[in-house]
């Protein structure tokens, strides 16, 4: 009888064994963040509050791969060559989404949406067409409220200092009587800085789609909410009006004349007091994000007209690598980000009371303790979750959430929203047109060129050697093509 | 009949060398292993330049798409301007650094004073260890159009100073100075070295013999130097199709208005490929500066076999 006895507890523990080791263990998810590189000594316990809602949910924990945006896009593409684990990649941010996918780095995701993606369909919706390349989806946006407008970021308390209002919305024009108010007021002041030329600002002026290309080598569209026509921005009448008054503010002394070999950023002059501001994204979201940068309290105001778009859309999506051994639980994971509003803070924001703490109804600042200058844990370039359910930073105000929605329900929808244009077969003539524009742009952007009109004209004939409009023509064949199937 | 021995008799003498000197086979095993994984392994990636890379598919199942990488590099009309500005570069700092790299180790070397020849070696050396981001810095304190040292010194002497960053015809002057600053250091450290290993005899003999001193760098230092001359000018000779890359983006600052004189291979592929980065351009393009590395090694030291035997590499 006691044999028997303890044959049955040894069996029974012997099939309990076996029984545990058959339940499934939870998949592990790798996701990004991308960050400046500074390490975040709270990631273990975030990931540990995270594991305790993901695990009981869909059986996933969840590790959380922190990688700075200097190295971004190499560090993902070596980890995908190489077979490294990473489960949740953010595309367009370092890396076209388009070339991510055509490359063979993204799974198509349509079938995995369709399975494991109900929240986010139900958000996203018609938006999720910009993941789209030839048809087929490969990305997620991350952001639900992408719509997005040009606007002009100053410094507050000068402007206070000097007796400036900055209308809201503000033309060029008005903004150049601004500038020469401040020169009169004080001549040592920079109205604006136009940086080192290396990114181009012509798209904060105006209304324009340029289909993934900083650098308008795809050729643009002007007022994408009413027009489809693609056309070589440099050969507009917009762009020689944009050099041409970049050209006069520098004659004219409102822009500092070395900032292109200075290696001071427009953003450090406005911090450091010598420049009142410059143009710059505008959404109800940016203020509360550039206040960070600086010590004194910012304005801004908005220029161009706020639309969506899919080169909005596309600059921060979420991708599955090819290499993902378990593409289902990546997805299932998203997809709770996406409807959990716990999980998305917990991303967003790290935890309460370590991290942050409430000073408003759904506004977050600092936990008592925290060092701003070396945070435990912050969110930088990433997004995560649906953004009205993540806790936006002091100084936005609780009205915040009011304002992103009405700010994008007021958005336009650009006529090519969902459309992505896919390079692949004009990939020599991008290479060669990109190479002439970072020759030419960056002195036309900065007001550095004697004659205007002459550069420009250098400009647009180096542009027809390199292949501008064939690649101009392959766009808006793609772009036909896939609005006959609309 | 004949040659089967001969073969079979040499055969023999290798099997035999081998067993006899087996130790140092095996040491020098890590050493070839190395080699093999990290130099010769590597070769069989070099079919990316002629395939159109896909990450799922890998490196052996991406499709082959022709010469098609190679064409972003040759249909510009950049193609001319960056081959040669490569070259010439590479060519002008080879040449400047064995002349100014010679002449400043005999200089060194006939420095008595032990503390002072310490102070000279270290000084020339120090701006070899620096990064070129802080050498294009440093270049800026002295070009900077409105606080720049040359433009302020300029100003005093009543002219209105130079833009240095738009004005291209002053860099090749500037890049070949820079570079020699940069890098004299370590090439003069090859050459001391291999003056100071040369035999006192030869002097003292030429001293007794009422030579010069002019006559005994010109008759014993630069003779005896050549080998070392040669070797390091054919090993530089296989670089001349790259270029230091903080050389020519970093220390122009990548000015467009100096791109005629300051446009490299390298900084050409980078700029190309900034915006959408392709595997296979890049890959295409540093295929290419291997190749045409490998054949100027090749031709430098067959004019050198044909010229002096005993210098050439092989």
């Amino acid at each position: 009888m006691k044999k028997l006895a303890s044959l049955l507890l040894a069996l029974s523990l012997i099939f309990g064994l076996v029984s545990f080791s058959y339940a499934e263990e939870p998949y592990e998810v790798v996701i990004e963040t991308v960050t400046f590189g500074a390490e975040y000594a709270d990631i273990p316990a975030i990931e540990e509050a995270i594991n305790a809602i993901t695990v009981p949910a869909i059986n996933v924990s969840v590790k959380i791969l922190n990688v700075g945006i200097p190295e971004h896009a190499q560090k993902i593409s070596m980890m995908i060559a190489g077979g490294e684990k990473i489960d949740l990649v953010m595309a367009g941010l370092t890396m076209p989404m388009v070339n991510m996918a055509v490359d063979g780095m993204l799974l198509p995701l349509d079938e995995l949406l369709a399975s494991q993606g109900a929240d986010i369909q139900a958000l996203l919706g018609d938006k999720l067409g910009a993941g789209k390349v030839n048809g087929t989806l490969y990305a997620i946006p991350a952001d639900a409220y992408p719509a997005q407008s040009g606007g002009f970021i100053y410094n507050k308390q000068m402007a206070d200092e000097l007796g400036i209002t900055v209308p809201n919305p503000v033309t060029v024009d008005q903004l150049a009587e601004i500038f020469a108010d401040i020169q009169a007021q004080k001549p040592q002041i920079y109205g604006t800085c136009f940086g080192n030329g290396e990114t181009s600002n012509v798209l904060y002026d105006y209304n324009l789609e340029n289909y993934g290309s900083a650098m308008y080598a795809y050729g643009v569209t002007l007022n994408q909410y009413e027009n489809t026509d693609i056309v070589n921005l440099f050969a507009t009448e917009q762009f020689r009006e944009y050099a041409l008054r970049h050209k006069d503010w520098v004659d004219k002394g409102y822009v500092p004349n070395d900032s292109m070999t200075s290696g001071i950023l427009a953003n450090e002059y406005i911090a450091s007091g010598t420049v009142f501001g410059m143009t710059t994204n505008y959404s109800p979201l940016e203020a509360p994000t550039q206040q960070a940068n600086y010590t004194f309290p910012i304005g801004m105001a908005e220029i161009t007209k706020p639309v969506n778009s899919t080169s909005g859309l596309q600059e921060r999506m979420w991708g599955i690598p090819v290499t993902c051994e378990n593409p289902e639980k990546a997805m299932a994971f998203l997809n709770l980000m996406f409807a959990n509003a716990d999980v998305a803070n917990l991303l967003s924001n790290g935890i309460e009371g370590l991290n942050y703490q409430f000073s408003g109804e759904g506004i977050v600042t600092y936990a008592d303790g925290v060092d701003p200058a070396a945070p435990g844990y912050a969110r930088i370039f990433s997004r995560f979750g649906d953004q009205m359910k993540v806790y936006q930073w002091e100084p936005a105000t609780p009205e915040i959430y009011e304002e992103l929605a009405a700010f994008n329900e007021n958005a336009m929808n650009s006529l090519t929203l969902g459309y992505s244009f896919n390079s692949e077969n004009v990939a020599t003539e991008v290479a060669a047109v990109t190479t002439v524009i970072t020759q030419y742009l960056p002195a036309l952007e900065c007001g550095m060129v004697d004659d205007v009109d002459a550069a420009i004209a250098t400009l647009n004939e180096e542009l027809e050697k390199a292949g501008l409009s064939r690649i101009i023509e392959e766009n808006q064949r793609q772009l036909n093509e896939w609005m006959a199937n609309q | 009949m004949q040659t089967t021995v001969n073969t079979a008799a040499r055969r023999r003498k290798v099997l035999r060398s081998v067993v006899k000197y087996w130790p140092f086979y095996i040491m020098a095993l890590p050493g070839i292993v190395y080699l093999i994984i990290n130099n010769y392994l590597p070769l069989a990636g070099l079919q990316v330049a002629f395939k159109r890379f896909n990450y799922g598919k890998g490196i052996w199942d991406s499709p082959w798409n022709g010469l098609q990488n190679f064409e972003f590099l040759f249909t510009s009309n950049n193609a001319w301007r960056i081959i040669r500005n490569t070259l010439l570069y590479n060519l002008a700092f080879i040449f400047a650094g064995i002349v100014v790299g010679v002449t400043v180790a005999i200089f060194l070397n006939e420095i008595r004073q032990k503390r002072a020849l310490k102070v000279y070696q270290t000084g020339i050396l120090l701006p070899y260890l620096m990064s070129m981001v802080i050498v294009s810095y440093l270049a800026y304190v002295f070009l900077s159009p409105n606080t720049g040292v040359v433009n302020g010194l300029l100003r005093r002497l009543g002219s209105s100073g130079v833009n240095w960053y738009s004005e291209p015809k002053y860099w090749p002057f500037l890049l070949v100075f820079i570079q020699l600053w940069k890098n004299l250091g370590f090439n003069m450290i090859l050459y001391y070295s291999s003056i100071i290993s040369f035999s006192q005899d030869y002097y003292e003999a030429a001293e007794l013999d009422g030579a010069t001193k002019w006559q005994q760098i010109r008759n014993i230092t630069i003779p005896l130097l050549k080998p070392t001359m040669i070797t390091l000018m054919i090993l530089q000779l296989g670089q001349v199709f790259r270029s230091d890359f903080g050389l020519f983006y970093q220390v122009p600052m990548n000015q467009g208005a100096l791109y005629e004189v300051t446009d490299t291979i390298d900084t050409f592929v980078y700029r190309a490929l900034l915006q959408t980065p392709n595997i296979g351009m890049s890959s295409a393009a540093g295929f290419i500066q291997s190749v045409v590395g490998f054949l100027f090694i090749l031709a430098a030291n067959g004019v050198i076999r044909k010229v002096s035997p005993e210098s050439s590499l092989f």
